[in-house]
Formats: C-alpha cells, structure tokens, sequence
C-alpha cells in the first residue's frame, strides 16, 4: 500500500517535475527561514545559555517560568492593549490613506504631475526611523522645536510633546502614513491597473460620473485585495513596530501610558539580562494571539464575503 | 500527501540533528568555559600563526584619528612573536552592552569584549551566564610579567568577581588611571565664565551663577546638560557636588545604592549587620535612617530631587533632557554651557572642544569638595576600576588577547604608543609623568584614543601638560591608597541570579526614577509615592532581602571596620 503511494508520488513528481522545480526555491525559502526557526519556539521554555549544545537548545528546561516576568506584572494587559490600539490605528489609517491615494493617482490625467506625486509619495518610505526620529525632534522640541516655536509667534502656549502621552498615537500615526503609505498604495495601483477598462467605459456610457465610477467600480473591485491586505496585517497586529516607536519615543517614560508596546516593554525589561528564554516567551505569545486573530478575522470575512477570505 | 508531510518531517528532523550535532561538537558546555584556561607562554620563539583579533569598546567617536599607523607600529614591534591584527568596533557609551551580549548570542567572532559595571547587561551579569572567559591564570603569573608588574594582588582582589557558583574570580583587566577613584569635574565654558565676569567656577554659589549667565545672555545654550537618557541628576550626582560625606566621619552607608541600577541602598548597623533600605529614596525607610550617623540622620531626603526640579522649570538643562544621550556632543558642540564627566577625560574633552569652537577654552571644576579641598581620608574608594576588557568564552584567542595586553603593559614605552601614539608626531614626553602635543598638531586631527578600553594603568599614566596643576594634585591625591579609605563595601559584587525576574520587572520601573532625578515630573511627593508602589509591585522587598543577605555573608569575611 505505502509502496504503491510512493510510486503514486514519484509518478507525480516525475509528470510534473518542471512545476515542482520551480516550486523548490519557495519551498526551500519557507522551510529555511520559516519552518526551521520555529525549533527557536522551545527557547521560551528553557534557560537560555549561547553556549550550550544546539545553537542553545540545549539549555535546562525549566517549563513555564520565562512567561513570570510577563504575566505576573499587570502590565501585560496595558501592553498589549496598547499593541492592539496603535496597530488599529496604523492599519486602518493606513489602509484608507494607502487606498485614498492609489484612486487619486489613478485618476490623475497629466502623466507628469502623476510622476512627480509619486515619486514625492514614494521617497518618505526610503527614509530610516532614525532620520525621521531626527526630523520629528526639530518639528516637536520643547524648547527649538519648530511648531513651538510657531506657537510662540502666534501667542500660544509650548506643547511638551515629548511629556505628553495623550497626542503620541496621532503622532505616530501621521509619520507612519507619510512615510509608508505612499508606497503602500502601489498594490492598490497594481489592482487597479488590473480593472477591466471595459466596465469603465460601458458607465461612462450610461452616463456615470467619475464620483460615481469611483465609489461604484474602483472601490468595490479593489475589495478582494483591502481584505487580503487587512488579513495580512491583522497576523502581525501584536507585534508592535519596535524600530519606530524605540527611534522615534526612546525609552521616555512620561510617553509609556501610550506607546507602550509588547516589543518596547520586552526590550527594555530585558536588555539589562540578556534573557533570550524570556523574549521567546513574550514572542511566542504574540505568535498565538496573532494567529488566532487571524484565524478570527479571516473566519469573520468568509462569512461577510467568501471570495475575500484568504482560506 | 502522508507521504511528502512524511518526507518534510524527516528533512527538518535530519536537518536538526545536522545543526546540532555541528554545534555539539564545535561549542563547549558552560561549565567547560567558565573554567580558568591554561595559559600558553605569550613570548614563543616562532611566530604563532597570524590572527585577527575583534574588538569591541565605547568611544566618543566613531573612528580614532591615526589608528591604523599606530597599529602598524605595534604590529612591526611585535609580529616576531604576537602575529595578530586588532579590529575595533567602537559604538556608543549606552549600546556597547547590548552590541557584546548580541554578538555572542549570535555567535560572531569577539576576542575582547569592553564590559563594567553600568554596561547592560553589566559585567557581573555577564559573568553570572557564563559569557566570560576566567582570567586568574593569567595575574601573577611569570609568564606574563607585564600583567604582574602593573595589576597587584589587592587591586585584582576588589576588581574579582563572583561567579554563579559564589567563588571569585578575575574576569577582566580592569583599567583605572588611578588606584582610587576618578574623581569627577563640572566641566565648562572658561571662556564663557570669563566673558560674563564669573572667571574661575570654585564653589556650587559659582556655578549656579554660571548657569544664570549663560541663561541670560546665551540663546540657543543650555547652561547644563546630563545624559537623561541614562543617568540622574538627582540624589547621586547632586548628592556628590554638595559632598554631605564631609558631613560625618562615619561611613557606614554608601552616598548611592549598592546593586548598580536597580537602588537597593545599605547601611551597616553598630552591631555589624547590614540593612537594605526597602524604600527607593532610602532615608524614607525609618530603620535605614536610624542607622545613618551625623548632620545626615536629619537631611532632607527631598532636597535634591527638589534643586533637579528647580534646575528642571528654570531652564538649566532642556525640557526634553529624557531623549538626550549626548551631553560631551553637546558640550564639545556649543549646544550646553557645562556638563560632568571624569577628572581623567579632561585632555580629551578639551581637545574636543577647542577643537571645534574656535575661541573656546575648557574649565573644570572639581566636583567632590573634600578632593578639591585636599582634605584627608575623607574620600573613600572601594579601589574597583569603572572599565574592564574581557575576553568571551567563545573567544579561541583568549591566550593570544592576553599576551597582547600583556605587551602594552610590560613597558612605558610599549605602553605609551598606544595610549599616545607615535612620539615626537603624535605627543612629546614631558618628564616621567606628563606629556604635551607637538607645536602646530591640530587637537582635532591628532591620535586620540581612549584609554579607558585598553591601556589604563596608574603605573604607566602621564598627565597632558595642558591639565592645570588643581586637577593634576586631585588625580594624584585619588592615586594614592594613603590619602583615601576603603570603603565597607570594597569587594562586595551583587550576584542577580536568585532575583533575576524581580531585577527584570523592577528594571521597567527605573526609568520613572530616572525622570524624577533629572526634575522632570511636577508634583514630587506623588510621584515618590507612585514609584515606590512599582517598585514594591515588582519585587523591590525580595532583591533588598537579597542584597541584604548577600552583604551580610560578605561581612563575615570582610567586616565592617569603622572607617
């Protein structure tokens, strides 16, 4: 039976061995960067020494005390209620900015002026946080920073941006749109590019207005792709964006009550350690949660429309 | 389709056993590492086969100026019988911990890692994973006669460190430039003091007249600049300029905590037993306090969190002091008026800044008073160097490191190529312990490298000419063992392990204390309050219990003396 089953396979593999071998660098891809980390899972369960056997898997098991330091501070829920608030924030702005503009620029008629707009649009993504970390001390200082300095001419109080919590989220939000949805919006280009140029041209005939021909075909055609992007984004939702918040808000105290995330906490609870056990907890944790929400989100979508689901 | 899962199952299954069984046989178990190794004699008569040694250590800048041409003249003084290259990679003061422990954990080649006490994670947490390699083999041992000469027994006594099996060992070359303490100045505009009629600054009233200068008539300068991104104003370094040691001759407490980072402060009581404080602002702890002798006993805890606040609302420092990380870059650049830094960086503070503002002329006011006074055994030392120079455990070169410093440190002349440079070109000695630059060598462009991550020694030290006389006395007063005294607590390392996620949870509370010491929240007493309540959510009680035990079984064999 198993021989006739391997047979059955080399059968196949053999039939279609040109398919398979362009499949193999995926494959391979998947596997290598994928697959064979996730023995790195078991990390969180031991006391990780760099030298023992295993690239360190080899360490003493020691069950579930790397997930103490996390769970047993009240904090975690503030953490990750806050992962779960800006990335909210960052995927939906995101998504409706990164939509918003593909749609503009499509709509766009002098090949020039589209040009130009998108090269402007494009070039923020190029930018490190550490620039824009750069850039956003001279806009926000307290004491130089050029829109307290503007409050200052008008008669205004100084805001202290960097001792204010409450104005972070919509701060971040607007950097991380300038500098990512520019870019962000050449799937929705692609998509669009991708609308059968006879459905717009039959409204036009029934006399649609371009309004019209935006809200009633572009928007609804680019659904299947806002859904795939959404879900794709949703599986990362408790990962929070290290690289932007830690450049951008360092380890300021007076910012924590909402820039807080699980990946910042993790960072500055443990660079003094070292603790690689206790950051493969806090990893894997954000790995279960994401996938269920994803699980979730892609359930909640099938059931609105079968055909946006991913599966 | 059970099959080809199968299949896939087994690859990864082969694949895993292939890179474990790789690293099983290359690396060695913690416990083979955390041994002594055996030195090899470091002066073989055939050169050993060419290595190139990685390095890596903080620095104020990012490149040393003529670094590969005094290299080369080591290297053609020594390939006959070291045969190595030296790779530097230098980063910034509050990364280098993190870029160590990330590349041992990453398994990247580093044969001297620059480790201390304030690195994170720090040496003694280092030691504690096993990440360093025991050096005890290589002290006092005639193979290495430089080491012996310039390293004596009592120096490597209070610079060795537990062990996660509680024994004590040398886990790096400590480098200090002098057998005490550094001693730590105010350093300042003179130019500036000058131009608004203050001249020299002598005292704190000086200073804050200083400050108010600059304020009035300098836009665009803040009088003072601290590194808010890791350090606090207050109580430690306000605590120090104010000097209250000088208030009592009883030393039985530590001006700042005794654990590092985390604020566990100790005192020892009449009967000879220890007692950690188990409130952050210790003295709010009534049975710390009772132990407290003299003037001290009645201080106000506040008082120095409330000059930072004062110093914070008139504008001393910038409101945003928590994001800076850069206080010599904004001194050196004419960004801040003053800033703090050791009495041994004093030459290349004011190469740096002289070099950069035309005009510009350095001041330094020496911030502990019973070191500028002069005064006798009223400053104490627990004799431990601040930098050290370890060698990883992943390292295979730890013989050939060794022999390297072994080299700079078996003569003067060894070791003043590498600290000054080429001489005549670089530095002209000056004396047996002073040294000047070369007519027209430009201080910007001139060899600076920096001492502190490899060649310190307070056998082989030489004071740059330029360093006034007042600063001279003070660094050879703290060079002196007779004219400091031993602190209670000279020896004592704080092992982390049986507390490490209590450390770990009250580590994210620091920050807010961190704040409050550079005056940055409004409403102290409530905010004293609110830290307290995390730190005790985090397990504040149970690391002071720790510290306390741990010190207690330290007393045993090094008891309290009176001093």
């Amino acid at each position: 039976m198993a021989g006739q089953k391997r047979g059955g396979f080399a059968k196949e593999i053999s039939r279609n061995k040109y398919l398979y071998l362009m499949m193999l660098p995926g494959i391979l891809f998947f596997l290598l960067f994928n697959y064979l980390p996730m023995a790195g899972l078991y990390f969180a369960f031991v006391k990780y020494h760099p030298l023992a056997p295993a690239f360190g898997l080899g360490s003493q098991f020691v069950g579930l005390k790397n997930f103490e330091y996390f769970f047993a501070s009240k904090d975690w829920l503030k953490i990750t209620a806050n992962t779960l608030f800006l990335n909210t924030v960052f995927i939906t702005s995101g998504i409706v900015v990164q939509l918003g503009l593909a749609v503009c620029l499509n709509e766009m008629t002098m090949k020039m002026a589209k040009k130009i707009s998108q090269t402007f649009m494009f070039l923020p993504n190029f930018i490190s946080w550490t620039v824009v970390s750069v850039m956003s001390i001279a806009l926000f200082s307290t004491d130089e920073g050029i829109i307290n300095h503007v409050l200052v001419l008008f008669g205004m109080t100084p805001i202290n941006f960097y001792q204010n919590a409450s104005v972070w989220p919509t701060l971040l939000a607007i950097l991380r749109i300038w500098k990512g949805a520019g870019f962000g919006s050449v799937i929705y280009l692609a998509s669009i590019a991708g609308i059968d140029a006879e459905i717009y041209e039959a409204a036009t005939i029934d006399g649609a207005s371009r309004l019209a021909r935006i809200f009633r075909i572009t928007i609804p055609m680019l659904k299947t792709t806002t859904a795939m992007l959404l879900i794709m984004n949703i599986g990362s939702i408790f990962y929070g964006d290290f690289g932007m918040i830690y450049a951008l808000i360092n380890d300021n105290p007076m910012l924590r009550s909402t820039t807080d995330v699980i990946d910042t906490y993790v960072y500055r609870a443990l660079r003094m350690y070292n603790d690689i056990g206790m950051s493969s907890a806090v990893g894997l944790f954000q790995s279960v949660i994401g996938f269920i929400t994803v699980v979730l989100a892609n359930r909640v979508i099938n059931k609105l429309d079968k055909e946006s689901a991913l599966f | 389709m059970k099959f080809s899962l199968k299949s896939a199952m087994a690859l990864l299954t082969a694949l895993l056993f292939i890179t474990a069984g790789c690293a099983g046989n290359g690396a060695a178990t913690p416990a083979q590492n955390t041994q002594a190794q055996e030195p090899a004699a470091p002066a073989a008569p055939a050169a050993p086969e060419r290595v190139t040694l990685e390095f890596l250590a903080p620095a104020p800048v990012t490149q040393f100026n003529d670094f590969e041409k005094v290299w080369e003249e080591v290297y053609k003084r020594t390939d006959s019988f070291l045969n190595v290259r030296v790779n530097y990679t230098l980063t910034t003061f509050d990364d280098v911990g993190q870029r160590i422990a990330l590349k041992l954990n990453a398994g990247e080649q580093l044969d001297g890692a620059f480790v201390a006490p304030w690195t994170n994670p720090s040496l003694v947490q280092m030691i504690s994973q096993g990440l360093l390699t025991n050096l005890d083999s290589y002290f006092g041992n005639p193979q290495y006669p430089g080491l012996a000469d310039c390293f004596p027994a009592d120096f490597l006594e209070a610079n060795s460190f537990l062990d996660s099996s509680g024994s004590k060992h040398v886990y790096g070359v400590p480098f200090a430039s002098s057998i005490a303490s550094t001693g730590s100045a105010l350093y300042y505009r003179k130019d500036l003091a000058e131009k608004y009629g203050i001249g020299e600054i002598t005292s704190y009233e000086t200073m804050i007249k200083y400050f108010d200068a600059i304020l009035a008539n300098e836009p665009g300068m803040y009088p003072f600049t601290i590194s808010g991104a890791i350090d606090e104003l207050a109580p430690g370094w306000l605590a120090s300029l104010y000097n209250e040691k000088s208030w009592t001759t009883d030393h039985n407490w530590k001006i700042g905590p005794l654990d590092g980072t985390n604020g566990i402060y100790v005192a020892v009581g009449d009967d000879g037993k220890a007692y950690a404080s188990r409130q952050f602002v210790p003295e709010y702890d009534p049975v710390y306090r009772a132990m407290l002798k003299g003037p001290y006993k009645d201080n106000d805890p506040l008082l120095f969190y409330n000059i930072a606040r004062e110093w914070y609302t008139k504008g001393y420092f910038e409101k945003d002091i928590l994001n800076q990380k850069d206080p010599e870059g904004q001194f050196v650049s004419g960004k801040a008026a003053s800033f703090q830094r050791g009495l041994d960086t004093y030459i290349g503070i004011a190469n740096r800044l002289e070099g950069s503002i035309a005009g510009a002329k350095i001041g330094a006011f020496i911030t502990d008073r019973d070191i500028r006074l002069n005064t006798t055994k009223n400053a104490g030392s627990d004799f431990m160097a601040w930098n050290f120079l370890a060698v990883p455990t992943t390292s295979k070169n730890a013989d050939r490191v060794m022999s390297l410093v072994n080299w700079i440190y078996e003569s003067q002349e060894n070791h003043d190529l590498l600290e000054y440079g080429i001489e005549g070109e670089h530095w002209i000695a000056d004396g047996t312990d002073k040294f000047s630059y070369p007519e027209g060598s430009d201080p910007s462009t001139n060899y600076n490298f920096t001492g502190y991550i490899l060649t310190w020694t307070p056998k082989y030290y030489r004071y740059a000419s330029d360093i006034p006389d007042n600063i001279v006395t003070a660094m050879k007063k703290l060079g002196n063992i007779e004219t400091v005294y031993k602190t209670y607590y000279a020896g004592f390392t704080f092992n982390p392990e049986p507390v490490q996620t209590e450390l770990t949870r009250m580590n994210d509370v620091v920050a807010y204390r961190r704040a409050l010491g550079c005056g940055v929240p409004e409403d102290i007493n409530a905010e004293i309050d609110r830290i307290q309540k995390l730190f005790d959510e985090a397990g504040f009680a149970k690391v002071a219990e720790e510290v306390e035990r741990q010190f207690n079984e330290f007393l045993k064999s090094n008891p309290y003396e009176g001093q």
